[in-house]
């Protein structure tokens, strides 16, 4: 019967994150720029300044990339910034130790999901160059367990790693089509 | 091993929610606008012997024709405030200053004042929707499909209308989409977009836009203020209200919408219809193709939202385009004709436009464009019957529009 319920626990967990993702895949709010302008300004394609407007106040965060998703010299960080970026948001749930942004290293601090005093988990993420590239990022997890007094390191799934850095290039694509999309 | 498999699995879990998490962005402000140069040749049969030149000097009395060549200038300085707080909001706001269309009559004033066009803020939740405030178009005009068209620098009515004389009931054009609202102070909900599609909707207590509204014709008093509360004042109680689907098929892309606009006609003039309006519209693209038509409907006149004599039938205008875009170079051509009851038992106005245009896209930014329009009138109320002379029920009018727009 516990088995059955564990069973179950699983299987409801699985289908309610299949649904979360399928939800937030086809749930967006649109942009300003997609909705109708009458404005003779919106029918012209592209900007003379390369984009939208001209900054008179406050730092934009945006134009660090918009050649390509391949320039980092304007964003003062020696890795591709949609990575970094990327890695940050998609590991900022755990507690950060570590963030070198010209190596391109983050290191997390150790950190227990909800519920599971009994594990923790430990990520660092290896951003690898200035290319926003699919293979431009690797993540390493370390699992430990509590066994009496003493945290004992145990593997991980092999696929948490990989599952991981999907996150951060889907996140990072995310920050790049918001990007290209606002200098358009 | 499904103890690993639970645990990584809440990992993961954690990171997806984890995505939500915003960063926040201190707020940027930033100054765009365009530029644009226009020069028109204007063959209207409405401009024939139409200016009188009195007895004098010059000789005799005696009418000529309108000249057939003008040049226009027209400009936008936009200011764009946007950032966004840690708790995921955008936030914003726009301020656009014009440069006015409008020379007062009986004025030498050249057209080249400054007044705002559209004045919004918005808040919007990366979850729950879009909230605009402000002088800004209507959720109907903001998510209505028309007929593409803008990308070749072609519309229906945007590219001819300011080059050419009022026809005898005050109206250039009548082909035109559902109205933008006219900038009128409100507020407008936008709605996320869930499996493509989105809605939106919109109220304006009244006409009018900006700061504060009362008629200042020769010194304001407590007997002589209208004030934009009035209800004999404006059409009130706008609604608008649009849903749309956007989505792709391989590699067509489907754009389908339908808009509705609803306002309650001015309290003093029991003549008046209520106005409603409603515009269907489908494009479709593939291939650098886009081909779209619409169709408008319902109790409206005059070019826009004005409400109709009561007793009169609905309005219609329906239209097809289509344009292609390779590279730097994108072309169009579209189909247009509007109707409207003149009342009684007088015809209809009947209002047919085509065109062809074609956009150069110079320098990200910068596009030369050429066009050309046909418009075709017949049965303007209050012109001569049997005319097609200056003042006349009917009139024929070709223009050719060369041009710049620059922006930034």
């Amino acid at each position: 019967m516990r088995r059955l319920r564990k069973v179950l626990s699983i299987g409801l967990v699985a289908s309610v994150l299949a649904g979360c993702s399928t939800l937030s895949e086809n749930m967006r709010v649109p942009g300003l720029d997609e909705y109708n302008d009458d404005s003779k300004r919106s029918r012209v394609r592209g900007r003379l300044t390369g984009e939208d407007g001209i900054l008179l106040f406050g730092n934009d965060r945006n134009s660090g990339g918009q050649r390509g998703g391949g320039a980092s010299e304007q964003s003062g960080i020696g890795v591709n910034a949609y990575l970094w970026r990327a890695s940050l948001d998609t590991l900022s749930f755990m507690p950060l130790a570590s963030a070198d942004p010209f190596g391109g290293v983050l290191i997390t601090d150790w950190y227990s999901p909800p519920g599971t005093t009994g594990e923790r988990f430990r990520a660092t993420a290896y951003i690898l160059g200035r290319q926003l590239r699919s293979d431009g990022v690797r993540i390493a997890i370390f699992r430990q367990e509590l066994r009496g007094n003493a945290w004992v390191d145990v593997p991980v799934s092999a696929g948490t790693a990989s599952e991981l850095e999907d996150q951060v290039l889907n996140r990072a694509r995310e920050l790049r089509s918001q990007a290209t999309a606002a200098s358009r | 091993m499904r103890k690993i498999l639970l645990g990584t699995t809440a990992v993961v879990g954690a990171a997806l929610l984890g995505n939500v998490a915003q960063a926040q962005t201190a707020p940027t402000v930033r100054v765009g606008g365009y530029f644009e140069f226009a020069g028109g040749y204007v063959d209207d049969t409405a401009d024939r012997n139409a200016v009188t030149v009195a007895a004098g000097t010059a000789g005799a009395a005696r009418t000529v024709n309108r000249d057939k060549i003008d040049f226009k200038t027209d400009a936008e300085i936009v200011v764009i405030v946007a950032g966004k707080a840690a708790n995921g909001l955008s936030y914003g706001a726009q301020v656009e200053l014009q440069i006015d269309n409008f020379i007062p009559q009986a004025a030498t004033t050249a057209g080249t004042g400054v007044d705002t066009d559209e004045a919004w803020g918005f808040i919007s939740s990366p979850t729950l929707g879009t909230l605009q405030f402000g002088d800004q178009d209507s959720a109907a005009s903001q998510m209505a499909v028309s007929l593409p068209g803008a990308v070749a620098q072609l519309g229906m009515s945007g590219q001819w209308d300011e080059f050419v004389a009022l026809a005898a009931d005050g109206n250039r054009y009548l082909v035109n989409d559902i109205n933008d609202g006219s900038d009128a102070t409100k507020i407008i909900y936008m709605s996320p977009q869930f499996f493509g599609f989105d809605f939106g909707v919109s109220f304006a207590p009244n006409g009018r836009e900006g700061e504060e509204y009362r008629t200042v014709s020769s010194g304001l008093t407590a007997a002589t203020q209208t004030l934009q509360r009035n209800p004999n004042d404006s059409i009130r109680n706008e609604l608008s209200g649009a849903i749309r689907y956007r989505g792709s098929f391989g590699n067509i892309g489907v754009t389908a919408g339908l808009a509705a606009h609803r306002a309650d006609a001015q309290a003093n003039n029991a003549a008046l219809q209520d106005v409603t309006e409603y515009q269907a519209g489908l494009n479709v693209t593939g291939f650098g193709l886009t081909v779209g038509g619409m169709y408008r409907w319902g109790k409206y006149g005059g070019t826009t939202r004005t409400p109709l004599a009561a007793g009169r039938d609905g309005s219609t205008t329906w239209g097809l385009g289509a344009t292609y875009v390779t590279g730097a170079i994108a072309v169009g051509a579209f189909y247009a004709k509007a109707e409207r009851d003149n009342g009684g038992t007088a015809a209809d106005r009947t209002q047919t436009v085509w065109g062809l245009g074609t956009s150069y896209t110079l320098a990200p930014g910068m596009d030369l464009f050429a066009n050309y329009s046909n418009i075709v009138d017949k049965n303007i109320a209050g012109g001569v019957a049997g005319s097609n002379g200056p003042g006349g029920a009917n009139r024929n009018i070709d223009v050719f529009v060369i041009g710049t727009r620059l922006t930034f």
